[in-house]
Order: C-alpha cells, then sequence, then structure tokens
C-alpha cells in the first residue's frame, strides 16, 4: 500500500541537510551555550550562526532574533508582552477571526486580565478588509495581529499596508508568520513589521524550535525568568540541535522559495482540474490567487469530512480537517465558518498541503482513491440533490 | 481513538443503502454537528422488524452505529427496538470512547423517528379503509360513466390529436421565445457593463487615484506564483466601511501613497499634531541609545 504524505501545513520532514546540520551537537559539540568554556563557546557559536542565517533570511539586525520552543511560544510572547508593556498607554487590541489557536488563545486570557479585543471579519476568500482595520483602530488601540498567510486555505494578507497603517498611529504591529516563510518573500524593514513569529518544523526542519523577531525600540515584555538566555529576554538553556536545524532549514527555503512554489504549483493545478473534473460538486475554499500553492482546501457536498479523512487513511493518504491542533474534536473550523462556507461545503471540507517531495505517482493515487472514495460515501448518504443548483 | 471493530464496520458497512417499501422512514438531522441519519424498516404483521438499512451522512461513529443499529433492529418487537440503548450496540461494536457517544444518540433518536412514521401510516391506512366502506355504491355510478365513454371516444380521439398539434407549435414558439431572452439578457448586461465602468462617482474616482498603487481595483487574474511579495497586486476586499470615511484618514493623510503621482483632490502634506511630533521624537532619542 503506498504511503503519501499530504498534511504538510501541519509539520514536515526533517530534510537531509537539516540532519546533517543536527547530528555534531548531540555528541561532537555539545557545550551548554552559557557556559564560559570552550565546550560552551563552540555551541554558541554555532547559535549565534543560526541566528544570522535566520535574521538574513527576514532581513533584520541579528541581535533582534529570539529563539523559542515554536510557533505557539512566539505568538504568546508577543501579544502577552506587548500588551503587558504597554498597559498604559491603552488596553485595546485588534486581531482576525482566522488566527491560529495560539493566538486567539491568547487573546482571551487577555480579556480576562481586562483588555478589549477586536476580532476583525474576513470575506468569502478569508482576506481581512483594510478599510475594516483603519475603521476599528482607536486612541487606545495598542497592537494589532493579522496573519501573514493562513494555514488552513492558503490566503495571504497585504501585511505592507497594515503595518503602515498600524505604525501612522503609533500602533505596534505582529504577523505570524509561520506558514509564509518558505512560501513568501519576507523583508521586515520593508514591510514595516515590529514583531514576526516563525517556526522550524513547517520548513522541513526539526520540531521543538521557533523564533521571534521583535524590532529594537519596541516595548515588549518577557515571559520566562531565569538566566539571561536570549540577551536575557527568554530564560532557558538553548535548543542547540533544534537552533541549529532551524538555521539550515530557513536557509534553504528562502532560498529555494521560488524553485518550490513553481513545482507545488504545476502539481496543484494539475490536481485540482483532476479532481474537478472526475467529482462533481466540489468547492475550492479561500482566494483563487492570492494564495500560497502549496496548501489546497476542498469541500465536498453530501458528505462529512472526518469520515472521508479515515477512509483515506485506511488506504494510507493523509490528510488534515480543521488545524491539526484542534482534530481531536468534532467542532468544525473556525477559518471556514468565518469566511461563511455554506453548511453542506463546510461538513464537507478537507485540506490537502503538498511538499516539494511530491511525485506523480502519489497525486494520481490520491485522486483515484478519492474519486472512489467520495463515490462510496455519497452512496450511503441520505442528502440528494434533486431540484438544486450547483 | 476507535477501536478495530467500529473501524471495520465504518470500512464495510452492514445493510446499507434504502429499502423500497420501506414501512417505516426515519430521517434525524442534527442542527450542532450536522450529521444526518435515515433509518428505514419493514414490519411485518406481529409487529416485528424484518428488514433494517440505513443511510448516513456523518463520521466514523456516526456510520458505525448505524450499522450495528440495523443488526440490532432484525428480529425486535417494536416494544424492543426503542429500547435498544449503548449497550445493546457495545455487544456489536466494542466500546465507544466517550467524547463520542453522541453517534450513537443520533441514531437511536432516527429510530425513534422511524417507528413513530411506521405507526402514522398505519393510521392513515385504517382511515382510508374506513373512508372506502363508507362510500355510495360506486359499481352503479361506474357502468353509467362507462357507456359515456365509449360513446365519447371517436370524437375524443380527434380532439386529441388537434390538441397535440397545437402544444407542439406552442413548445416550437416558447423555445424561440426563450432564445430571443437569452441573446437580449446578453447585449443588455453587456450594455450595464460598459455603463458601469464609465460611471463613477467622485468617491470611487478619489480611492482610485489615491490608492491605485497599493490597493487596485480586482482584475480577473491568472492564478500567479507569489515568490515576490512586492511584485503582487493585492486585492482589497469589501467591506461595510469605506477608507475615506474611517477617522483615521480624517486626521492623517496616509503614506502608501507615492510621490510621483499627482492628487489634485488632498494635499500631500502630512497634518501631525505636535503631542504625535514630540512623542515621535522621544521614540527616536529612546531607540537610539537602547542599543
Amino acid at each position: 500500500m503506498r504511503r503519501v504524505y499530504l498534511d504538510n501545513a501541519a509539520t514536515t520532514m526533517c530534510s537531509s541537510e537539516v540532519i546533517n546540520e543536527m547530528l555534531p551537537v548531540f555528541n561532537a559539540v555539545y557545550g551548554n551555550p552559557n557556559s564560559l568554556h570552550s565546550f560552551g563557546r563552540e555551541a554558541e557559536a554555532i547559535v549565534d550562526r543560526a541566528r544570522d542565517k535566520v535574521a538574513k533570511a527576514i532581513g533584520s539586525k541579528t541581535n533582534e532574533i529570539y529563539f523559542t520552543s515554536g510557533g505557539s511560544e512566539a505568538n504568546n510572547w508577543a501579544i502577552k508582552g506587548v500588551a503587558m508593556a504597554n498597559k498604559s498607554k491603552g488596553k485595546h487590541i485588534i486581531t482576525t477571526k482566522i488566527e491560529h489557536d495560539s493566538v486567539l488563545e491568547s487573546c482571551k486570557a487577555l480579556e480576562k486580565e481586562g483588555f478589549e479585543v477586536t476580532y476583525l471579519n474576513v470575506d468569502e476568500t478569508g482576506l481581512v478588509s483594510l478599510a475594516d482595520l483603519m475603521h476599528h483602530i482607536r486612541k487606545d488601540t495598542i497592537l494589532i495581529s493579522v496573519m501573514m498567510v493562513n494555514n488552513e486555505v492558503g490566503t495571504i494578507q497585504n501585511i505592507k499596508a497594515m503595518a503602515k497603517t498600524a505604525h501612522e498611529s503609533g500602533i505596534i504591529f505582529h504577523t505570524d508568520a509561520v506558514q509564509a516563510i518558505g512560501a513568501v518573500k519576507i523583508n521586515v524593514e520593508d514591510m514595516e513589521i515590529d514583531l514576526l513569529s516563525m517556526s522550524a518544523h513547517k520548513i522541513y526542519g526539526p520540531k521543538g524550535c521557533g523564533a521571534l523577531y521583535i524590532r529594537n525600540g519596541i516595548k515588549c515584555a518577557d515571559l520566562l525568568d531565569g538566566g539571561n538566555q536570549e540577551r536575557k529576554r527568554r530564560a532557558g538553556t538553548s535548543n542547540v540541535s533544534a537552533i541549529a536545524g532551524f538555521g539550515k532549514a530557513i536557509e534553504t527555503a528562502t532560498r529555494d522559495i521560488i524553485v518550490n512554489q513553481q513545482k507545488i504549483k504545476k502539481i496543484r493545478e494539475y490536481f485540482l482540474k483532476q479532481v474537478t473534473e472526475k467529482i462533481a460538486y466540489t468547492k475550492v475554499n479561500g482566494h483563487p490567487y492570492q494564495k500560497v500553492q502549496g496548501i489546497i482546501n476542498i469541500g465536498f457536498e453530501m458528505i462529512d469530512s472526518e469520515s472521508l479523512l479515515m477512509m483515506l487513511d485506511m488506504e494510507g493518504i493523509a490528510v488534515s480537517i480543521g488545524s491539526a491542533c484542534t482534530s481531536g474534536v468534532a467542532e468544525k473550523s473556525h477559518v471556514l465558518k468565518a469566511m461563511n462556507v455554506p453548511d453542506e461545503y463546510l461538513k464537507g471540507s478537507i485540506r490537502l498541503s503538498f511538499g516539494k517531495a511530491i511525485s506523480k505517482e502519489d497525486v494520481d493515487y490520491t485522486i483515484e482513491k478519492l474519486v472512489e472514495i467520495v463515490a462510496k460515501l455519497r452512496s450511503i448518504s441520505p442528502i440528494t440533490k434533486t431540484g438544486r443548483a450547483k | 481513538m476507535y477501536n478495530e471493530k467500529i473501524l471495520k464496520l465504518f470500512k464495510n458497512p452492514l445493510n446499507s443503502g434504502g429499502l423500497q417499501g420501506a414501512d417505516g422512514i426515519g430521517k434525524y438531522t442534527d442542527e450542532v454537528c450536522g450529521d444526518c441519519v435515515k433509518i428505514y424498516i419493514k414490519v411485518d404483521e406481529t409487529q416485528t422488524i424484518t428488514e433494517a438499512r440505513f443511510k448516513t451522512m456523518g463520521s466514523v461513529g456516526t456510520i458505525a452505529a448505524s450499522s450495528a443499529m440495523c443488526v440490532c433492529l432484525v428480529g425486535c418487537s417494536l416494544e424492543e427496538a426503542i429500547k435498544i440503548d449503548y449497550e445493546r450496540i457495545y455487544q456489536v461494536t466494542g466500546e465507544y470512547p466517550t467524547s463520542k457517544l453522541y453517534c450513537i444518540d443520533f441514531v437511536i433518536k432516527a429510530v425513534a423517528l422511524a417507528i413513530a412514521d411506521y405507526h402514522e401510516k398505519l393510521e392513515k391506512d385504517v382511515k382510508k379503509n374506513v373512508n372506502k366502506l363508507k362510500a355510495p355504491s360506486a359499481k352503479q355510478t361506474k357502468v353509467q360513466t362507462l357507456e359515456n365513454v365509449q360513446q365519447q371516444v371517436p370524437t375524443s380521439i380527434n380532439v386529441l390529436e388537434t390538441k397535440q398539434a397545437e402544444l407542439k407549435q406552442e413548445e416550437i414558439e416558447i423555445l424561440e421565445e426563450k432564445q430571443d431572452i437569452t441573446t437580449k439578457e446578453a447585449k443588455v448586461k453587456q450594455v450595464e457593463a460598459t455603463q458601469q465602468e464609465k460611471s463613477l462617482t467622485l468617491q470611487e474616482r478619489i480611492e482610485q487615484e489615491f490608492f491605485s498603487d497599493d490597493l487596485p481595483q480586482a482584475k480577473p487574474q491568472e492564478s500567479t506564483f507569489l515568490s515576490d511579495i512586492d511584485k503582487v497586486e493585492f486585492v482589497e476586499p469589501k467591506s461595510e466601511y469605506s477608507i475615506l470615511n474611517s477617522p483615521m484618514f480624517k486626521k492623517t493623510i496616509t503614506t502608501t501613497v507615492t510621490t510621483t503621482k499627482k492628487v489634485d483632490v488632498v494635499s500631500k502634506q502630512e497634518v501631525i499634531s505636535e503631542e504625535k511630533r514630540s512623542s515621535n521624537a522621544k521614540a527616536m532619542f529612546d531607540s537610539m541609545f537602547e542599543e
């Protein structure tokens, strides 16, 4: 049975370059970067080199990068840190309804502390309107957080315009770029971003490492107290192996943006053409062209997404519904709900995300099995299409 | 999450499909979850269920529970069928995880609806039979009408033929009209589109001139790959608010406009209040000495 992995938006495998970069840290260069002796200094050199690579990838200075344990920690730090440090100026935060759970839950936690949060609506393609954002800015707004690329539908937001709008009112702008790295060229100076969250395991790096970019001069409180790691802002011994892997992964990802996106674009268009021709009553959720190539979110009418996922899993194909963090629960995706996807398609929506290692045989196998399984599930479905328009 | 038996039942469900001539059909759709379970039952004279089938749109647990329920229903009396509970279903599927017990609830409700439907149909049949018995001697009236019909047959055949010819003509006329209408509609749409392009209100013209570099009107583009985000023309989605009416816009003029474009409507100078100027200067001073 063929095994096909189509869930690269949830996590990716480490590439061999990354593994080779990480291996020496386990038993050759194993010192603690904080130690004063030579073992420690060698490990510190590895961390510094990775930091340089990350800074170069997003166009920032080296002393503005802080390594964390992942994208969720970076989001928590950005939102809670900025809120706590700037609460004398105001207590209003603006974010969107399609953010990742780590951002939404951080905002909910801040609401309990007395902050006020506005969740902006999105249109049917998942885009946030600049006019909406401008309308909701108040005198006591201190933070705006809009994710660059959505993890469920792949829509890209106009971050440059939103960041400039924020700066004109003196508001700090944070963006969650976990899905954007490797798919979209980022330059924090050009786009005027103040805080940016990154994660390693979406770009063929190891799990357990991420980074937060904080522009010099932005007031942001620290969450973890203790030793003087990360310039005394985030305590805890650095995860040297994962950091080394992260540096290598982000270097290759930003170097290969065009090549990867071109390859995945061809596969994506082939896949969509075949699926829409062979299966009726499908809907592709998201924006038609302002999107990253790797993520496809398709809705099938008259079937349920969980049963479709399990059937595909029994054939060896891995896809996802909702987002990976919430896939154990029966709740439907909050992103698709915010986009007002019609109920019949919302019930049967799955997300497929292609990686750079996908082959045409895998795609053909997936299409064949999808057609079979959708037909089988529709034959035992009580919902019929009599008299309904497409 | 699910045990092996549930997954087997899900992959190859027993008793799936519809039932022609079903005595009772129960369809339950859950509002929260959206799952839909439809149960078909055939009941014989001794009020025992002889056949049961299902059609379900739902998760793994719901499909497996529907299949298990149909297996349990066959051979039950109607009273026993209503009393089927979780443990009876566990005999077929094994234990369900506690977070998925609602799947079995849906199926139980659908069975109850099927049995209620069966009872309703029974009552209707009884009423029909009673009405038939009460009606006057239908045989006599039937004989008279037959003789009348036999007389009218030859004339009615001619009438039918003429009517058929007329109907055909009407159909042809309708088709021609439809074609005319569709061509006319297409023309009207074209005219309207050209008109819309020409007539822009002042607001729309300002928005176009002011923001044309950063926020162009939505154009139907082919799918582009966005490796170079600077070259992409971002789309501004529709909103109930307009940029010109936002409180922000009234205070300051955005700096997203490029300096090369001429803007006749509003002046280019930034209007910054004194407080803001001083706070900007302070921020700059702080940032210089932070590093």
